[in-house]
C-alpha cells in the first residue's frame, strides 16, 4: 500500500538524471574544457620543445638514451623526441586539470544546497557518487584523449585501434583520479583548501608517473615509488600503445582497473562516513 | 530514543504495511497510528555539541584546575513541541536558539542526545519519511543547480525520487503554475531573481507531494519584496495539500506572521508557543481580536499607575522591571496618553509586534515576557 505522497525508490532513472545534469553542466561551461586542454597544450609546447633541444644537446645521455633528442630508447620504440615522450603525460595532465575543476563542482554543489537535497532523497549515495565520478571521469578521459589527435605532429603514428585502446586506458585513469579527487573534495570545506590538498596529492602522483622523466633514469628508491603509482601504470600502458614507450607490463592495465575500483571505494566510504557523522552547523 | 507513545503494538514482516488495532507497521518498525498521523512529535529533545579545546584553552583550563574537558554547547535543551496536520508552524528565534539544529534533527541529518523526535510516528534519525517523499525540504540555500533550467532541475528532483516522466511533468506544470514560476520553466536558475528562485525551490520541495514541508530560512538573502513573496506563498499555502503540515524557520517577522502558529525558541527551549494573536494578547494582557499592530503604553515609576487607574478600557499593571504598562485598544490607549500628558508624566507608546516579542527573547528579557503570562515553556 502506498501512502499519499510516497514515492518509489529508483536508481537507474536517478543515475541517468544525475549523469545528464553533469553533462549539461560541462557543456554549458565550455571554458572548463578550454582551460584544461589549453594549459596542458601550452605545457607540452613549451616544455616539450624547450627540453627537446636540451636533451638533444646532451645527446640523450642524461636519460641514458643514444642519439639526438632521444630521451628513452626502448628497443621496441627506437628514437623518439622528448615531445613525443611527453604525450601520454600531457594527456594525463589534461585529465588532472579537468578532474580538479569537476571536483570543485562538488564543493559548489554542497555550498549551493544541491548536494544536500540530493542526499536526503531515496537515491542511494553510491548512485550520486557514481554519476558524478562516472560522467566526470569519462569526460575528463575524453578530454585527455583529444591530445592523442596530435600524435602525428610529434612523429608518432599509432593505429586507430591503438589510439582507441590508449583512450580507454586514459579514461580508466581519469575515472580513478576523479573518484579519488571527489573523496578529497568531500572532506574539503573550501575550494582553496581543496586546491592545497590536490597540489599535495595529485601533482606528485602525476610527476612520479613517468610523465616527465622515464622510470629507467630515476634513482632506485624513486623508481620503486614510481612503480607503485597507478598513474605510472596508465602512463606506461598508454605510452606503449601510442609508441611513446616500450611494451607495458601485462599487469599494468589490470592493476590500474583495481586501483580505479579502490578509488571508488575510497570516495564512497569517505562520503558515507561523513554523512553518518553528526556535526554542528548553521546558526540556530 | 525510545518508541513513541502509548497504544497497542504489534509487529509484522519486513516491508509489509498493515493497519491493525490502531498500529501501523512499516518495514518491521512498530508505529503507533496516533503518532503516525502527527507530522512531528518532539519530546524533551536535547542536543549538545562538543568542541575540542585548542592548545591555549587546554593550558588555561589546566592552570585553572579544570582539566581538558571539551567545551559543550547545548543547542537544544529539553525541547518539546508537536506539529499537527494542516498547520503552518514558524520556528522563530535568535541565532543559536536551536532552530537549525531542530530542522537537522527533523530531517534525520543529526541525532538527539536525549529525548524523542518522531516524524509520522517514526524516529526522525532513520530518515524513512524523508526517503519515502513524505517530507519535502527547502534549505537556506536553494537546492537548485544554477546552470540548469527550472524544468531541468525539477525533472532531476523527480528522478531522484523515482517519479515517472509523465507524473513528474504533470506535477511540475501544476506546481509551477500554482507558485507563479510557470513562465520561467525554461530559464536557467542563474537568471532568476531571489524570490523566483525561492519559489522554484519550494516547487522542488513540493514535487513529491509531501505531508510535511520543512522550509529552513526561506527568506534568507531576500530583499523586502522577496520576503513578501515568500510570506504570501506561506499564507496561501500555495501548492501545499490541505492536510500537509508546514514547518518554517525564520528570523523575519513577516514570514512568522504568515504562519498559523509561532513557536519561539530561545536557548534551545520553547519560550513561547501560540498563534500571533495569542502571543500578542499574552504580552498586552488583552485579546487583540485579530487586529494587527496592537499598542502598549509604558511609563517609568508608579505615578502613571495611579493616574491611569480610572481610565476606561485600559488594563494597568507593573512589569518585572517595575515599569507601569498599560494595554488596551487604540482609542483607550489614546485616552490614557492624554491623561498622562495632562498630568505631565512621561511615557512611551510601543507597537506590540512579533519583532517586539522576538527582541524580548533575543535580548534575554524572558522574565518580562513570562511576567505577563507568555510562554508555554517546556523543559
Amino acid at each position: 500500500m502506498k501512502e499519499r505522497g510516497e514515492v518509489r525508490r529508483g536508481s537507474a532513472g536517478a543515475f541517468a538524471g544525475l549523469a545528464m545534469r553533469e553533462w549539461r553542466r560541462f557543456a554549458r561551461q565550455p571554458t572548463r574544457a578550454v582551460g584544461a586542454l589549453g594549459v596542458a597544450a601550452l605545457f607540452w609546447l613549451f616544455v616539450g620543445s624547450g627540453l627537446s633541444a636540451e636533451v638533444a644537446e646532451r645527446g640523450g645521455d642524461a636519460v641514458g638514451a643514444p642519439g639526438d633528442g632521444v630521451v628513452v630508447a626502448p628497443a621496441a620504440v627506437g628514437e623518439i623526441s622528448y615531445a613525443a615522450y611527453l604525450m601520454p603525460g600531457v594527456a594525463l595532465m589534461v585529465i588532472m586539470f579537468a578532474v580538479v575543476v569537476w571536483s570543485i563542482g562538488l564543493i559548489q554543489d554542497r555550498a549551493s544546497g544541491f548536494l544536500q537535497s540530493a542526499l536526503v532523497s531515496p537515491t542511494p549515495m553510491w548512485t550520486v557518487v557514481s554519476a558524478k565520478a562516472g560522467v566526470g571521469g569519462a569526460v575528463a578521459g575524453l578530454q585527455g584523449a583529444l591530445i592523442l589527435a596530435a600524435a602525428p605532429l610529434v612523429g608518432l603514428t599509432p593505429g586507430v585501434v591503438n589510439v582507441a585502446a590508449a583512450a580507454g586506458v586514459l579514461t580508466a585513469a581519469a575515472l580513478g583520479v576523479m573518484a579519488l579527487s571527489l573523496g578529497l573534495a568531500w572532506r574539503s570545506d573550501s575550494v582553496a583548501g581543496f586546491h592545497s590538498v590536490m597540489n599535495v596529492v595529485l601533482l606528485p602522483l602525476w610527476a612520479l608517473s613517468g610523465a616527465v622523466f622515464p622510470l629507467e633514469s630515476a634513482a632506485p628508491w624513486l623508481a620503486m615509488v614510481m612503480l607503485l603509482n597507478p598513474l605510472t601504470w596508465a602512463n606506461e600502458a598508454a605510452g606503449a600503445l601510442l609508441g611513446a614507450r616500450g611494451s607495458a607490463a601485462w599487469w599494468h592495465v589490470p592493476a590500474l582497473l583495481a586501483a580505479v575500483g579502490a578509488s571508488f571505494a575510497f570516495a564512497l566510504a569517505t562520503m558515507q562516513r561523513s554523512a553518518a557523522r553528526t556535526r554542528p552547523g548553521g546558526d540556530g | 530514543m525510545g518508541g513513541g507513545g502509548g497504544g497497542q503494538r504489534r509487529r509484522s514482516g519486513l516491508g509489509r504495511l498493515r493497519f491493525d488495532g490502531g498500529v501501523t507497521t512499516l518495514c518491521s518498525v512498530s508505529v503507533d497510528a496516533g503518532l503516525a498521523s502527527k507530522p512531528v512529535v518532539v519530546r524533551g529533545v536535547t542536543r549538545r555539541f562538543r568542541r575540542s579545546l585548542s592548545r591555549r584553552e587546554r593550558g588555561r583550563a589546566a592552570r585553572e584546575g579544570r582539566g581538558g574537558t571539551p567545551a559543550v554547547r547545548t543547542a537544544l535543551d529539553g525541547c518539546s513541541l508537536e506539529v499537527v496536520a494542516g498547520e503552518t508552524v514558524a520556528l522563530l528565534g535568535p541565532n543559536g536558539s536551536g532552530k537549525s539544529t531542530l530542522v537537522r534533527l527533523l530531517l534525520g541529518q543529526d541525532r538527539a542526545d536525549e529525548g524523542e523526535l518522531l516524524v509520522f510516528g517514526e524516529p526522525a534519525e532513520r530518515g524513512a519519511a524523508l526517503r519515502r517523499g513524505l517530507v519535502g525540504a527547502a534549505f537556506q540555500e536553494p537546492g537548485l543547480d544554477h546552470l540548469l533550467t527550472v524544468r531541468e532541475n525539477l525533472t532531476l528532483h523527480g528522478r531522484l525520487y523515482g517519479l515517472g516522466a509523465d507524473e513528474s511533468d504533470a506535477r511540475i506544470d501544476r506546481l509551477t503554475r500554482r507558485l507563479g514560476v510557470a513562465s520561467h520553466l525554461h530559464d536557467r536558475v542563474s537568471a532568476l531573481s531571489g524570490g523566483l528562485r525561492r519559489r522554484a525551490d519550494i516547487a522542488r520541495a513540493l514535487l513529491t507531494e509531501p505531508r510535511l514541508l520543512v522550509l529552513d530560512e526561506p527568506a534568507s538573502g531576500l530583499d523586502i519584496a522577496g520576503r513578501a513573496e515568500v510570506a504570501g506563498l506561506l499564507r496561501e499555502r500555495a501548492g501545499v495539500a490541505a492536510e500537509a503540515a508546514v514547518v518554517v524557520t525564520t528570523h523575519h517577522a513577516e514570514i512568522a506572521a504568515a504562519a498559523t502558529r509561532i513557536v519561539m525558541l530561545n536557548g534551545g527551549r520553547v519560550a513561547a508557543d501560540g498563534t500571533v494573536d495569542e502571543l500578542r494578547s499574552r504580552l498586552t494582557g488583552i485579546s487583540s481580536g485579530g487586529v494587527d499592530g496592537e499598542m502598549m503604553l509604558r511609563s517609568a515609576g508608579d505615578a502613571a499607575e495611579t493616574a491611569l487607574a480610572g481610565v476606561e478600557g485600559v488594563t494597568v499593571r507593573r512589569d518585572a522591571s517595575g515599569e507601569t504598562v498599560a494595554s488596551g485598544d487604540r482609542s483607550s490607549l489614546a485616552r490614557a496618553a492624554a491623561v498622562l500628558a495632562e498630568a505631565g508624566i512621561g511615557f512611551e507608546l510601543e507597537l506590540v509586534s512579533i519583532e517586539r516579542l522576538y527582541h524580548a527573547l533575543a535580548g534575554g528579557d524572558l522574565e518580562r515576557v513570562r511576567g505577563v503570562g507568555l510562554g508555554s515553556e517546556s523543559r
